[in-house]
């Protein structure tokens, strides 16, 4: 697998590969730097109900 | 030889990359179904099931509309009508309505004022700079576009700005959230805003006769295999205007809101402000309910991120499928500050008008909120601008 990634690195500069890898690195990262928060926010998800104004997708 | 081996022989497919994404999709799903939930299981499906679909019927707004203003070709733009129809059919009723995981459903509603105006201007100029919406972004980033991913690095930064001054942009003149169902009910809203949508698409049609002899279509009849064409590419658009409904639909009874891309982008470039120092938790933007439990929890718990990253990953697996994934580094000088531009003009604008193409045109209009339509007009007439910028910048 190493293999596989410095060769598409090196041979091929293949940026989309990169960026999937660092994508990979940053999401493992992001989880366990907020792992103390998670469980806490799942277990609140459950009671909470999702109001318009606090949607993702406008106000 | 089975039917089914010559085909696998006679395609390109690029077999190490297609393993590789599949792997990373494949542990992301399992790491989610033991640390998370189904929820989030389910998201990241219907995310890259919306990076295959947009892959394989180059279903694009920006592309679309260039092709309308220069070459009178309005087939793309049907295509997008006919989606947002579709999704409206089973959104706007629904909005209120307990999804599948308890939450309640809510469409996507922004105001009807100064703020929308001025940000899907500045969208719909970025996105012609930049070669991409907020979807298309993802999907050509996952299929290998350098040039896309210098924008999606930039959308990432103006959207970040873009929270940082929505506080002051939003305190500008507006008539509020104008959801047309909360005045006239579900049956009129859906019947209003489908003549809206069949009206336009006259109007392309016509626009498009005065042009040209045959009218361009969105369903076109191939000799080509249904299996080959699904899996290696080339859908007609009418496949991908009707998988784009579907999926949306979904969406809504697992997440309880509709499709959004954008604020997503913004919490990604939130993350790693926090990770170098910056405090953004104190920026008036982070400080709502929903934007400080985002910013607190891990990326994988917030549904618009799984979307997204399902969408680039089901991209990059489609283009590998096809073999039309090309992520060498090849770009020029002023294309290079053409991305950079447009996904700073992108990333600001999406902020300011409450969404993207997606956020706020097609789930806008599919909830029957009027600040869709807003968007529509604006963006429409930003990209206009940026069609006749493209020149300047050797696109």
């Amino acid at each position: 697998m190493i293999l596989f990634i410095i060769k598409k690195l090196k041979r091929e500069k293949n940026i989309t590969f990169l960026f999937l890898f660092l994508l990979f690195i940053l999401l493992g990262f992001d989880h366990f730097n907020t792992k103390n928060n998670i469980y806490i926010n799942l277990e609140e998800e459950g009671h909470l109900e999702h109001h318009a104004e606090d949607s993702p997708c406008g106000m | 030889m089975s039917l089914f081996k010559k085909i696998f022989l006679q395609s390109k497919i690029d077999f190490p990359m297609l393993f590789f994404g599949t792997s990373i999709l494949l542990f992301i799903l399992f790491f989610l179904l033991i640390n998370y939930s189904l929820k989030h299981f389910l998201l990241l499906i219907i995310g890259g099931a919306l990076g295959f679909v947009l892959f394989h019927s180059s279903f694009g707004f920006t592309g679309s509309w260039r092709s309308f203003i220069n070459e009178r070709k309005g087939n793309g733009i049907r295509s997008q009508l006919l989606a947002i129809g579709l999704s409206m059919l089973l959104i706007v009723p629904f909005i209120g309505n307990e999804s599948f995981f308890g939450s309640i459903i809510v469409g996507s509603f922004g105001p009807v004022g100064v703020s929308v105006i001025i940000g899907s201007f500045l969208f719909g100029l970025g996105m012609q700079l930049g070669g991409g919406c907020g979807s298309g972004t993802l999907y050509n980033v996952g299929a290998g576009n350098t040039r896309m991913l210098i924008t999606l690095i930039f959308f990432i930064l103006g959207s970040l700005l873009g929270t940082l001054h929505l506080p002051w942009w939003s305190s500008l003149p507006s008539f509020g959230v104008i959801s047309l169902s909360s005045y006239i009910s579900t049956v009129p809203t859906l019947i209003i805003q489908g003549i809206l949508l069949i009206i336009i698409a006259m109007f392309t049609i016509f626009y498009e006769k005065r042009g040209k002899k045959n009218i361009s279509t969105i369903y076109q009849k191939t000799d080509t295999s249904f299996f080959r064409v699904f899996v290696f590419g080339n859908w007609p658009l009418l496949w991908g205007a009707i998988a784009i409904a579907l999926l949306s639909i979904i969406m809504i009874f697992i997440a309880g809101h509709t499709w959004s891309v954008t604020f997503a982008l913004g919490l990604w470039g939130a993350k790693i402000a926090s990770h170098i120092g910056i405090d953004v938790s104190q920026w008036e933007y982070w400080k709502g309910s929903y934007q400080a439990q985002a910013l607190q929890r891990s990326i994988l718990t917030d549904s618009v991120s799984l979307t997204n990253i399902g969408l680039l990953l089901g991209a990059f697996i489609a283009s590998n499928l096809s073999g039309k994934n090309n992520s060498k580094i090849n770009i020029s000088l002023l294309p290079f500050f053409a991305a950079i531009l447009g996904g700073i003009l992108m990333g600001y604008g999406a902020r300011l008008a409450f969404g993207c193409s997606i956020g706020a045109l097609f789930s806008g209009i599919a909830s029957g909120s009027m600040h869709g339509w807003l968007w529509l007009l604006f963006a429409f007439a930003g990209s206009y601008y940026g069609i006749k910028l493209r020149p300047y910048f050797k696109l």
